[in-house]
């Protein structure tokens, strides 16, 4: 009764000015910052994470999530168009997008991205609005101990999902949970690591450490690659019509890649990079032409964009559950739900219900903008695929230090901003997972207080961890999920 | 020795990864000693937990090298979740590849290779584009506090066109879009970005 109470509060929320100007206002900047390489939805939302600050948390959350949303789709505009995909969730969409445009279609895989992309994001956001009454039951089972534990399990996750070596990945998850020291401790006066600086007291922003690894470190890096494609030719040739009909007729490749985006969304550290190969590869596998594939083959551009859409349902499912994004998106995210009062957990399904219903509603009303805006405007926005990258590098790093800035008025921001700028332009060149990192930065302060309240109640023993079942399960999984890389193969040879 | 082979000769040397684990293992080390002093021993507990994984992870990271040969491969490999099989990472590795660098354009002709273009830099000069991008946008943060970063904004955006070689018209009208942009968020959020620490310390607007 609570929820369908909820329920109708946040419809009304969602219909009522100005939210759904919110809606598209983020939708038109996620395309925009999807279509733009080297953009992409985590770095686009962490420089509006700033401006974000007078909007109340809802709007705040939804141009959030619809930004997550329209990036997702445009990422394909410029795989489809120049070959280079804006999002990594887009790379899968090249193999067969950009043979489309050079064989005169492009405007036909435009537009079966966008029907793609919305069909696949509502049905994988619906199913999470369905199954949310069995979430919230789950979620309710949840005490201190287990918020610990699950923040641990989701970085060593991250650690075994990202590429590269596993330390690495550790390193850097401890490394962003160890920034989070610095200041007042939680449940105690103690000053740490302030060295008497009155700028550390509050400690170190994590929605500047934000900016500094997703756009300050994207653009050192954009910086010293070619000047982009500010020259490549784009032929906008084909049929919107055809393309939307095309993608229509495959329903069961639109459910199947949709869902495969969605559980793959769901494993924190995977997303949209991992689940558009995977969706690719399925296609591919039980297609009866195979050979066709990497040719204009519309079922590949169905299937990578229904996957990469259908992970943003998925990666939801972590984040506001137990508050361990899926994604760089969707830490962000977290972050905007941290910044505007919202705690991720029991909160978000209890007193914020209405919350939680409201940004997933916009996720379904945000589809059907989709395929509006990529049928009707998408070759006007074809235009952005062609921007230098030397002309977005300084108005970036413009919106990063003055969004550092704003924050606190503090220039212990505007230097985190530089220095994790620094020290993750090194993360990314020497794989280091900048996921795990950002991870510990935004789940630090949760998973210290979940810690220290446990051992209080326990106290100070570390059995707590252990004697409920529940804690016990998840104990055991974080440490399949650390050793199993090491004890897998020495057992496979045992066995034979 | 010109200073583009003293600069060259340099990065040569300069190893990224090392200085990063530098940064790590000095950093938690701190942190750890630091944990020491506390006058409350329960608030040294996560910083010390934490501390000592990265402490201890990069340390194995640092001397990987003179590791035993399990141990080794145990610091060094990646836990293969999520591997595609050999044929298709090729392709996945192509594409994300292409993602970072847009070869495509250039395949087809579409940038024209610069004259003097060098392996340093894009656009012909003598540092690495992303290593003066790195010391700019410190300059620009260092005039920010000195003079207020409302009007470190279009000098920045103005050096870093020049730097590139963009065309002067869009120089100004980037400059302008920057200043705009700092503008809007002084009025929007209150913001007094028009003061600085050394100068204009009152602010104009």
């Amino acid at each position: 009764m609570a929820a369908l109470a909820a329920f109708s509060e946040a419809l009304s929320i969602v219909f009522s000015w100005p939210t759904p100007i919110w809606v598209v206002i983020g939708l038109t900047l996620g395309m925009i910052g999807g279509a733009l390489p080297g953009i992409g939805s985590s770095l686009g939302m962490a420089i509006v994470l700033p401006l974000t600050l007078p909007l109340g948390p809802i709007n705040a959350i939804i141009l959030l999530v619809s930004m997550y949303s329209g990036a997702m789709y445009g990422g394909s505009i410029s795989a489809i168009l120049v070959n280079v995909p804006g999002t990594g969730g887009a790379a899968a969409t090249t193999f067969d997008g950009y043979p489309m445009a050079k064989q005169g279609r492009a405007v036909d895989a435009l537009s079966m991205s966008a029907t793609a992309s919305a069909t696949a994001g509502f049905l994988s956001v619906l199913t999470l609005l369905l199954i949310s009454p069995i979430l919230i039951e789950v979620v309710l089972l949840f005490g201190s101990p287990e918020y610990f534990l699950m923040a641990i399990l989701g970085l060593s996750m991250i650690t075994i999902v990202a590429e590269g070596s596993m330390v690495k990945g550790l390193v850097a998850g401890a490394a962003g949970l160890l920034i989070t020291t610095v200041g007042i401790a939680p449940n105690s006066p103690e000053l740490r690591y302030t060295f008497g600086s009155l700028g550390l007291y509050d400690g170190i922003d994590f929605i500047a450490a934000l900016i500094g690894m997703f756009a300050v470190a994207e653009m050192l890096k954009l910086a010293g690659q070619e000047g982009g494609i500010a020259d490549a030719e784009i032929d906008l040739s084909g049929n919107t019509l055809s393309g939307v009909r095309e993608t229509l007729s495959h329903p069961w490749q639109i459910i199947k890649s949709g869902y495969i985006g969605m559980f793959i969304g769901a494993i924190p550290g995977a997303g949209a990079t991992v689940s558009n190969f995977l969706a690719y590869g399925e296609a591919m596998r039980s297609s009866d032409n195979p050979g066709l594939f990497g040719n204009g083959e519309p079922l590949g551009v169905i299937s990578s964009e229904a996957s990469n859409n259908g992970t943003i349902g998925g990666s939801l499912i972590p984040t506001i559950s137990f508050g361990i994004p899926g994604s760089g998106s969707t830490a962000v995210l977290l972050g905007g739900l941290l910044m505007h009062g919202l705690r991720p957990g029991p909160q978000l399904f209890e007193a914020d219900l209405h919350i939680t219903y409201a940004f997933l509603i916009a996720l379904l009303v945000g589809n059907i903008f989709i395929v509006l805006i990529g049928v009707l405007v998408v070759t006007r926005l074809a235009k952005l695929t062609q921007v230098d990258t030397h002309v977005i590098i300084p108005l970036i790093l413009v919106l990063s230090m003055v969004g550092g800035y704003t924050l606190r008025s503090n220039w212990v921001d505007v230097i985190t901003v530089l220095v994790l700028g620094f020290l993750g332009y090194i993360m990314v060149r020497k794989n280091y997972s900048i996921i795990a990192f950002v991870l510990g930065v935004v789940l630090g302060p949760i998973a210290e207080e979940n810690l220290m309240r446990s051992l209080q109640i326990s106290g100070g023993s570390y059995d707590i961890f252990v004697t409920k079942p529940l804690s016990l399960l998840i104990t055991a999984g974080i440490l399949v999920i650390l050793l199993g890389p090491y004890v897998k193969p020495a057992l496979e040879r045992r066995l034979g | 020795m010109s200073s583009k082979s003293l600069y060259r000769r340099l990065s040569e040397r300069f190893d990224q990864e090392r200085f990063l684990l530098i940064v790590l293992i000095l950093g938690s080390g701190l942190a750890l000693a630091e944990t020491f002093r506390f006058d409350i021993s329960s608030a040294a507990r996560f910083p010390r937990l934490t501390g000592s994984v990265v402490f201890v992870g990069a340390l194995l990271l640092f001397f990987s090298k003179y590791l035993p040969g399990p141990l080794r491969a145990a610091v060094e490999e990646s836990a293969g979740v999520f591997e595609a099989d050999e044929e298709f990472e090729k392709r996945q590795q192509e594409v994300e590849g292409r993602q970072q660098s847009g070869d495509d354009a250039t395949e087809s002709g579409a940038t024209e290779p610069d004259a003097d273009r060098n392996e340093l830099s894009t656009v012909g000069r003598p540092i690495h584009d992303s290593v003066f991008t790195g010391l700019i946008a410190t300059g620009y943060a260092a005039l920010g506090f000195a003079i207020g970063i409302l009007w470190a904004t279009p000098i920045f955006v103005a050096v870093y066109g020049y730097w590139f070689k963009l065309p002067r018209y869009l120089t100004a009208v980037l400059a302008v879009v920057g200043f705009a942009i700092a503008y809007g968020f002084m009025s929007v959020l209150g913001v007094p970005l028009d003061r600085g620490q050394l100068l204009v310390t009152s602010g104009v607007f």
